[in-house]
């Protein structure tokens, strides 16, 4: 198995990630539309590409990423673009004269449209071309589902470029989309992004502006997975280590994703290169140092800049402080994150732990009522290079 | 080597440039045997290569694109471009895709018809969009893939591209098969990149360390195949001077090519006459290296240059002034931590909090010193006494090459120029026994003319530095009285040997000028007395290193000769 550590995992590059997809089918199959959420590089893109690629019968997946997009007829006009040039659509053309005929006439139409428009100076409504396109999916065909990655970025953008109102247009007519007579009960959505998509709509919206959607969360991979995928990492570069070191290099890891598994499987590979002798543990404690090497910044950067994002100002020092004391004191009570928020003059704070602990951040120890690392390799990254 | 060859390796034939890639070659196979094995049917792992100038990067590149252009797996489908530092015109997506279509008219002969045909696409919105996917339409009209070299990366391209540019960068990267992009970048050294962008995840980044002294050894070794047979260097005889080289040059490739040669041949010093040109030929690197840093950094950069030995943050911070007023130490640490990541400059941890900071490469900090030498004071050869310091290590060789230099002179080809510069260096070193001066004084004015010879270091001055005035120790004034500086440090030697190491001290201290006259010795002592200051012993240099050692290795002879003795 290739270690595609930065990219998506495509091909043999990915791990099976069953469980995950099931429930992604399952709510597909009730009608609803989605909302795939999980921290960052947990392999959401991996996961729609996926299915993207290797449908249940009956399917057809469209991937989108909007995350340059800026203003709301861009949007739609990238998705229908998207959706003309699919495999998806592709197929169902092939297989019924019908909708390729009712294809052709829409592409016919844009470019005379697009030509006038051009000439003119005016601008193609993409919005009624994309529900025209819809309204020629005829149920039967089967379902069509347009995953859109990076959208709260996109929501994002069009604040940063054309402010509030224009964003919460933007949602709402996303809304809109979803709840056309033509749509409605033929094309579903699954949304998705590195940045949370619920703090992003609060900002310009209402949550009920998303309510619709049904939230399903990609999770770790359990410890079984983790083991499998892991020596599957290493066998793929003639590294075979004993399962006792599998789990000592598991136990250390504690959160099981699938980019930190390709990240230690590559320096334990480094390790193993350099030092030309059998793994030990102190070789495997020597990769986790190596994981954090100030080489693998571009890996770790982004999970502390998004924070800059999601939280403004007094937040962003508040959530900073709580992160870096964290990192040095390997936890933090309720109370001296209350304290913190004094400091701050922060005062949503709930709102503030709930985005730490969903995005992945921290976790809460109900036993000992105390916030930590979810991943302490994250917390290693913090504190060798955030808190000196 | 040319020097047109030695800034630009492509210029170099292939064959040449592939007969003598003898270093990165892990590097290298480790990423080529990523794009043989990889057939892109998926968004294939980038590679981002990351070192200073002269590292070897393009080359590195170089010697990829050849060896994808030269696999028969690979050509038929894979074409390999390689842009050059000096591609100025890519600076946005759409440019890339623009100069990506030319290139594709020229292998395909279209006689332009791809990129005219982008003429179409002027003016609309989406122009970068319809650019990238006419570009794909060819690929895959041809069955071909691209797979890009770009040099200088960072600094061309992706410092340039907008916002916008950037995320659509990412979804180009996350989606697009058909690219591959292997880039190289310079920019570490001022870490202007800000790896918070999320499409740096796309990127694998490889840096570039400073050669080895085995890699230096290959090295030169492999470069003088090529020699005739007279110019050859004898390597075996000069493997100590090889580690020393990699040492100085912080194993910077650019800087081992250019000074080797120069350095290594040359069994009478002759070739010092030439040194000045030599570090001159350096300074289109060097000068990147510190105009490449921000201002603030440039700053601290000049003080610890011109300092020559290790320096605290305190100390530098006590020279910079900004708008009136003194320079946080704490916003000098933080430059400082910057500047030892890249490879700017080394740290000499202490067991306090305040580490000690030097120019990583010696000969960087030479070139510099001449450069910024003040013309009207000694300091002004001062580059070229740290220069002979560091490459005559040791005592035996420093004496060696003064007397070497003498019969240079008396031979009477020697350039009046060179002659007085060289005197000059030579009488303010440290090193120099203070017996000859008289002698390279008086040779010295004999090469010279006679309205030249007023520029003869002034030897008066000189004895009146060298006999350190007072003294409250009787041997210590006898020494002095003699004028043989040499006896003196016999004797500090000897103090040594009989364990007087506080007494030592204590005459360093009250007279810091030793310090200066007798620094091997003093950092010999150093070493004896880490245990009670051992923050004192890392401001030594590296040159300084040997030269302390065999002071110590005398201390020891001493104990044994003098043992019994009261």
């Amino acid at each position: 198995m290739k270690n595609a550590l930065g990219n998506p995992a495509r091909g043999d590059s990915f791990y099976p990630r069953d469980r995950e997809i099931k429930k992604l089918y399952r709510v597909l199959k009730s009608g609803a539309s989605i909302y795939l959420s999980a921290p960052r590089r947990v392999g959401k893109t991996s996961v729609l590409k996926f299915i993207e690629e290797h449908p249940e019968d009956g399917y057809y997946f469209v991937y989108v990423i909007t995350e340059s997009v800026e203003s709301s007829n861009e949007f739609f006009k990238v998705i229908f673009e998207a959706l003309l040039h699919s495999d998806a659509i592709n197929k169902l053309s092939k297989a019924y004269t019908e909708f390729r005929d009712a294809i052709i006439s829409i592409v016919d139409r844009v470019k005379k449209i697009y030509n006038v428009e051009l000439r003119e100076r005016g601008e193609t409504n993409y919005y009624d071309l994309l529900i025209e396109l819809f309204t020629s999916v005829k149920k039967d065909l089967g379902h069509l589902v347009v995953q859109i990655d990076e959208f709260p970025q996109t929501i994002q953008n069009i604040l940063n470029t054309e402010g509030k109102d224009a964003a919460e247009r933007f949602i709402q007519k996303n809304r809109a989309l979803r709840h056309h007579p033509e749509v409605a009960d033929k094309i579903q959505f699954i949304y998705t992004g590195s940045l949370s998509l619920y703090p992003m709509v609060e900002q310009v919206s209402q949550l009920t502006a998303v309510n619709d959607l049904r939230p399903v969360e990609l999770q770790a991979l359990s410890l079984d997975e983790a083991e499998d995928f892991l020596i599957k990492l290493l066998w793929a570069e003639d590294l075979k280590i004993t399962p006792e070191l599998v789990h000592y290099v598991l136990d250390k890891m504690k959160w099981h994703i699938p980019f930190h598994l390709q990240l230690i499987a590559q320096e334990l590979i480094e390790v193993y290169e350099v030092e030309e002798k059998e793994i030990d543990t102190d070789a495997i404690d020597r990769a986790f140092e190596q994981v954090v090497h100030v080489r693998n910044r571009a890996q770790f950067e982004p999970y502390f800049s998004r924070l800059n994002s999601v939280f403004k100002r007094a937040e962003h020092a508040f959530v900073i402080d709580v992160l870096k004391f964290v990192a040095l004191h390997h936890e933090i009570s309720e109370d001296i994150m209350v304290d913190f928020s004094v400091k701050h003059h922060v005062e949503n704070l709930q709102r503030i732990k709930n985005i730490l602990e969903g995005d992945g951040y921290l976790y809460y120890s109900h036993e000992e009522n105390m916030y930590r690392y979810t991943s302490p390799i994250l917390q290693l990254w913090c504190r060798r290079h955030m808190c000196r | 080597m040319a020097d047109t060859t030695l800034y630009n390796p492509a210029s170099l034939r292939e064959e040449d440039l592939i007969a003598n890639f003898v270093v990165r070659t892990k590097t290298f196979e480790k990423i080529f045997r990523d794009i043989k094995g990889s057939d892109m049917r998926y968004p294939e792992k980038h590679y981002l290569i990351q070192g200073q100038r002269g590292m070897g990067k393009t080359t590195l590149l170089l010697r990829l694109k050849y060896e994808v252009e030269r696999t028969e797996t690979l050509k038929d489908w894979l074409i390999p471009v390689f842009f050059n530092e000096e591609t100025y015109d890519i600076n946005s997506l759409a440019s890339l895709w623009e100069k990506l279509l030319k290139y594709l008219d020229d292998y395909f002969e279209t006689d332009g018809a791809y990129y005219e045909y982008t003429e179409r696409f002027v003016d609309m919105e989406d122009y970068e969009r319809l650019c990238f996917k006419f570009l794909i339409e060819k690929l895959h009209e041809h069955g071909k893939k691209l797979i890009i070299f770009f040099d200088n990366f960072g600094e061309l391209f992706l410092d340039n591209l907008r916002e916008k540019e950037k995320r659509r960068l990412r979804e180009i990267l996350i989606e697009c098969n058909d690219i591959r992009i292997i880039g190289a970048s310079a920019v570490v050294i001022n870490d202007l990149h800000d790896y918070s962008q999320p499409f740096f995840e796309f990127f694998h980044i490889i840096y570039l360390e400073g050669l080895s002294k085995e890699e230096t050894f290959d090295l030169i070794a492999k470069l003088q195949e090529d020699c005739l047979n007279d110019k050859r260097i004898d390597l075996k005889r000069h493997k100590a001077k090889i580690d020393t080289l990699a040492v100085l040059t912080g194993g910077v490739i650019r800087t081992i090519m250019m000074l080797y040669q120069v350095l290594l041949d040359d069994p009478n010093g002759k070739a010092l006459e030439d040194l000045e040109k030599v570090l001159d030929k350096a300074t289109p690197l060097y000068k990147h290296r510190i105009e490449d840093l921000p201002v603030q950094q440039r700053r601290i950069v000049d003080v610890i240059a011109k300092k020559w030995d290790a320096v605290s943050a305190k100390e530098i911070a006590n020279e910079i002034r900004e708008e009136g007023k003194k320079m946080q130490t704490k916003l000098i640490s933080a430059q400082l931590a910057q500047l030892e990541k890249n490879n700017v400059i080394e740290k000499k941890a202490t067991t306090t909090k305040n580490h000690l900071y030097q120019l990583k490469e010696r000969f960087f900090n030479i070139w510099y010193l001449m450069r910024n030498g003040d013309r009207r004071d000694r300091k002004r050869v001062a580059w070229l006494t740290k220069f002979l310091e560091m490459w005559y290590d040791d005592e035996d060789s420093f004496d060696a090459f003064v007397k070497n230099h003498i019969n240079s002179l008396r031979s009477g080809k020697y350039l009046p120029s060179s002659a007085l510069l060289l005197a000059e260096a030579l009488v303010n070193s440290d090193k120099f026994d203070p017996n000859k001066l008289d002698e390279v004084i008086a040779e010295t004015s004999n090469v010279l003319k006679e309205d030249e010879r007023k520029y003869l270091p002034d030897i008066k001055g000189l004895t009146l530095k060298l006999n350190i005035r007072y003294s409250t120790e009787e041997d210590i004034e006898k020494a002095f009285n003699n004028g043989k500086l040499y006896f003196l440090n016999e004797l500090f030697i000897l103090l040594m040997s009989r364990h007087q190491h506080h007494f030592l001290f204590n005459q360093f201290e009250s007279h810091p000028e030793l310090k200066a006259l007798f620094k091997p010795t003093y950092y010999a002592l150093m070493t004896l007395m880490a245990h009670e200051m051992p923050n004192e012993i890392t401001k030594m240099g590296n040159e300084l290193k040997i030269p302390a050692e065999e002071i110590l290795e005398k201390v020891e002879r001493m104990k044994v000769d003098y043992r019994g003795h009261p």
